[in-house]
Formats: C-alpha cells, sequence, structure tokens
C-alpha cells in the first residue's frame, strides 16, 4: 500500500458506533475490575511532571517498572499530572473487546485517543490526564513493549505539554548535556553508549522530550533502554547476560533494560549545550565538524516527526533549537573507546 | 498543465511542515513520508508562495534579486513550481496575496537554477512502523493548559 493510501486508511474520525470515548470508558470499566484483585502503585517524573502509574498484573507492573526506573519518585509531592491505568488481560482474567480501531483513531474533537501497537491497546483521555491500558499477556510482550511501552500516547501526552519528542541520544555531565541527532543505524546508541562507559549520565539513545525553557532548551529523558548492535555487544560483554534477544518478526537488535545494570548514571533531564550529528565514516578516529543549521535540521526533523502529529509545531522547535546552539557532524569510524573523549572535549568548550 | 503567469499558488495546508533555515528550505509532506530541501534560490521563492505570489510575481522578485534573466528566471520558476506541484507541496489557489513590487537592485546575488532536492528514506521506515493515527487535522486544547 503507497504511503499516502495508508495514512487516509489511519485518519479515520470516529463518527458511529463504538468510539474511543466509549472505548476509554470501557477500557475504565474493565481496569476497575482488574484492580480489584491485585494493583501496583509507583510514581515517576516525567518531563518534570508527575505521572502516577497504576498496574494491575504483577508480571506487567515488573516488566512497566524497568524502563521508567530512572524516573521513580519515593513521594510525588504533588497531584500526579498524569495517570497511567493499565492491566494484564492473561494475569487478571479480565477482557475487553472493543471495535477494531486499526492502529489508532482519535475522537472528531481530539480528546480521546485510541492506539494499539502490537499486544498493547490503550486510550489516553487528554482531558482528564488519563491514559487507561490493556495488554494481553506481560509473558508475551515484544522488545518494543519491553523497552518503550506506551511510546506513542506518551510521546503525544508530551506534546500537550509543549515538550516536543525528538529522535535522539542524549548524555550529560553534570547537567550539561550533548544531543545527538539523526535517523536509525546513524550512530546514536553506540555513542551514546560509549559515553555511558565513560561516566557521562545517559538520558537517551534513541527518544527525548525537548522543552524549551526560560534558561534554554532542556532535554528528558523517557525510557532508560538501550538497543545495541553485534560489536557494542563485543565491546561490552557486561551487557549480554542482561540483553533481551529478538524473538519476533521486525525485531533486530537486541534490548537492554540500562536500570538492571546501573543504579547511578541514569539522568532524568539536562540541559543541552550542542547537537552532534553522528554519522558512520572511514575517519580512524572520531572528529567533530562544524553542520551547516540546514543540515542539522534535515537530519534531525524526519526520524522525530514523521511517526507523530503536528509536524508543524515540531519543526519550529527543531529549528529554535539548532538556531540556539553549536552543531556539528560527528564522524565516527572504528574507534569508539575515543568518541568520549571527543564528546567531552565539546562539552568543555560549550559550557 | 503548464503554469500561467498569473497563477498563484499556496502550501498544501495540514499535509506540510516547512521551515526556512539560512536561507535553505527544508520541506516535510506528512502524508507520503517524503522530504525536501531546496537551496537559497528555492527558499527564497518558497517564501513568496507562501506570501500569496503568483508565478509571474515569483519570477519578477527573483530578477530583482538575483542575477538572470527574465525569461530563464520565468522557466526555472515554472519548472519547480511544476514539481512542487507533482510532490504534494503546494496547490493552485484562487485567493490573493500582498505582494510587493520589485526593482532589480543595484548588486544582485549570484543566481543558481533552484532544485527540488527529494529524499525517500522514510519511506519504507513508516511502512514498517505506521504514524500515530491522524491527529493533524484535530485541534484540541486542553481547558488547563498552562500546566
Amino acid at each position: 500500500m503507497a504511503g499516502s493510501e495508508r495514512r487516509r486508511v489511519a485518519l479515520r474520525l470516529a463518527s458511529d458506533a463504538t468510539t474511543p470515548a466509549e472505548a476509554f470508558s470501557q477500557f475504565d470499566a474493565a481496569f476497575a475490575r482488574a484492580a480489584q484483585r491485585d494493583v501496583t502503585l509507583w510514581h515517576l517524573s516525567l518531563a518534570g511532571r508527575v505521572a502516577c502509574m497504576r498496574v494491575a498484573g504483577a508480571e506487567l507492573a515488573k516488566s512497566l517498572a524497568r524502563p521508567f526506573a530512572h524516573l521513580r519518585l519515593d513521594r510525588p509531592g504533588r497531584r500526579p499530572s498524569l495517570t497511567l491505568d493499565l492491566w494484564d488481560e492473561a494475569a487478571t482474567g479480565v477482557r475487553c473487546e472493543t471495535a477494531d480501531f486499526g492502529d489508532g483513531q482519535a475522537s472528531t474533537d481530539g480528546r480521546h485517543v485510541v492506539h494499539t501497537r502490537l499486544r498493547t491497546t490503550t486510550v489516553l483521555d487528554r482531558a482528564s490526564h488519563r491514559l487507561v491500558g490493556r495488554v494481553r499477556d506481560a509473558n508475551a510482550l515484544s522488545l518494543h513493549e519491553r523497552g518503550r511501552p506506551l511510546f506513542t500516547p506518551l510521546m503525544l501526552w508530551l506534546q500537550d505539554r509543549h515538550v516536543q519528542p525528538v529522535h535522539a541520544g542524549l548524555v550529560a555531565r553534570d547537567g550539561q548535556g550533548i544531543l545527538f541527532g539523526g535517523p536509525g543505524g546513524s550512530g546514536k546508541s553506540s555513542v551514546s553508549l560509549s559515553c555511558l562507559g565513560d561516566g557521562f549520565d545517559f538520558l537517551s539513545d534513541d527518544y527525548i522530550g525537548l522543552e524549551r525553557r526560560a534558561e534554554g532548551f532542556v532535554g528528558h529523558s523517557v525510557f532508560c533502554s538501550i538497543h545495541l548492535d553485534e560489536i557494542d555487544l563485543r565491546r561490552y560483554p557486561a551487557l549480554l547476560p542482561h540483553a533481551l534477544v529478538p524473538t519476533l518478526p521486525g525485531e533486530d537488535k537486541p534490548l537492554v533494560l540500562l536500570s538492571e545494570l546501573f543504579d547511578r548514571g541514569l539522568a532524568p533531564s539536562a540541559a543541552i549545550r550542542a547537537v552532534t550529528l553522528p554519522r558512520v565514516t572511514g575517519v580512524p578516529s572520531p572528529r567533530l565538524r562544524p553542520a551547516k543549521r540546514a543540515e542539522a535540521l534535515l537530519r534531525l526533523a524526519p526520524s522525530s516527526l514523521f511517526l507523530l502529529p503536528y509536524a508543524q509545531t515540531g519543526l519550529r522547535a527543531l529549528a529554535a533549537l539548532i538556531e540556539e546552539v553549536p552543531v556539528f557532524w560527528l564522524e565516527l569510524g572504528d574507534r569508539r573507546e575515543k568518541i568520549p573523549g571527543v564528546v567531552t572535549e565539546l562539552l568543555r568548550e560549550v559550557t | 498543465m503548464a503554469i500561467e503567469p498569473q497563477e498563484r499558488f499556496q502550501p498544501n495546508g495540514a499535509d506540510i511542515a516547512a521551515k526556512i533555515v539560512d536561507g535553505e528550505a527544508i520541506i516535510l509532506n506528512i502524508a507520503s513520508g517524503l522530504y525536501f530541501s531546496m537551496g537559497e534560490v528555492g527558499a527564497f521563492v518558497w517564501e513568496r508562495i507562501e506570501a500569496g505570489c503568483s508565478s509571474g510575481e515569483l519570477r519578477d522578485a527573483v530578477v530583482a534579486r538575483y542575477d538572470v534573466e527574465a525569461a530563464r528566471a520565468g522557466e526555472d520558476v515554472a519548472t519547480l513550481l511544476q514539481a512542487l506541484l507533482e510532490e504534494g507541496l503546494v496547490l493552485r489557489t484562487e485567493a490573493h496575496g500582498t505582494p510587493t513590487t520589485h526593482s532589480p537592485a543595484d548588486d544582485r546575488l549570484p543566481y543558481v537554477r533552484p532544485e527540488l532536492h527529494r529524499y525517500d528514506d522514510m519511506v519504507e521506515l513508516l511502512a514498517l512502523d505506521p504514524p500515530m493515527p491522524g491527529l493533524g487535522n484535530t485541534t484540541w486544547r486542553d481547558p488547563s493548559d498552562g500546566e
């Protein structure tokens, strides 16, 4: 199916019987039934906002806790800005079938958004700041559902808070960060991992939330998971026992949940002081080259904006970022052990 | 269909996200998964499309700013407009903008034929990982916005 046709199929605004709003009500009632037996509750800080996660099903609770472990709050401190209620259908025996919304559907006013990815279906109510979701079986989750759960509705919620999802890695020292932007395969994960191994704080190898504040741009971590290639796994053998191997079609890289290895070095947020654009070249050692701002936008924008709505807003946010901070090509070769030194030197220059 | 000098165009609404940075235009076609770039002259033309200039007015603006003859500028603008139409980046429109009169500058800038560079590397990826359900046309504002 051609891309434009696929999108026209996906763009189905509800107008008849079972609507996203009705789906939300149905899921809400189902969660209430599932939560009667066994609920795990915790709070986390998501882009500086408090979120409350309530999960029915012990295995699902464990699975959802891991990628967000670095954001966990001992005490919420204030009322949650978002409540996430999820239940494991297999564990609780609570089933809830709705109409087929395909990959997803929004209500005509945009308030309720249904989204399905593999075995997880969620409905986000943007007015009540509540997400209710069903997972078919926590023992049969994909790597994506383990490493980046609830990705799409969470990114939408962040966008509603003027926090722009960006396809980028981010590392930091003392709260000062360097962003690695670019499409899949450009080297973001390898660079982020190299820096983590050298004592940088890790915030992301894949997606961050970009927020403009009075003091400048801030990058927020969402997931502390990382996809690794074979070279990285050989270079860091300590990660091997923790690598979740691909099992489903379409999964190609093992996943590691860093919270299982590091109780430090996983930061929730950092100021962004420079943008680098990793690309694999034949250079003997990694090096930085000044990049044109248009090159940076061309590199950052497509993989950041195509998967999510409100692309015009996102493009403006990315343009504002690259107009405010210096941008560089980060040329990579085989000498990955030298990457942290280059990034350290850059951080010294820009802070 | 040939481009006539009096014809006007506009960016293709919610399907397009565009930004000019340091004189270069970056355009995303959200519907197709394709994205594009244009150098200085193309970005200059795009800005004036957004302002509502007709094809003839675009040509005149290019001639005023860049060291190029009107005939060549007219041909290149028409070619660019055709490409923008074919890629779904602009639509023909009846609306009128507020164009300004152009007098050739004394020191016109060097001219380079405007080209629309097309990138399709995202299309296959998007087929494997479908995007969010279409919310681009639905505006929703949280009554408690500001948190």
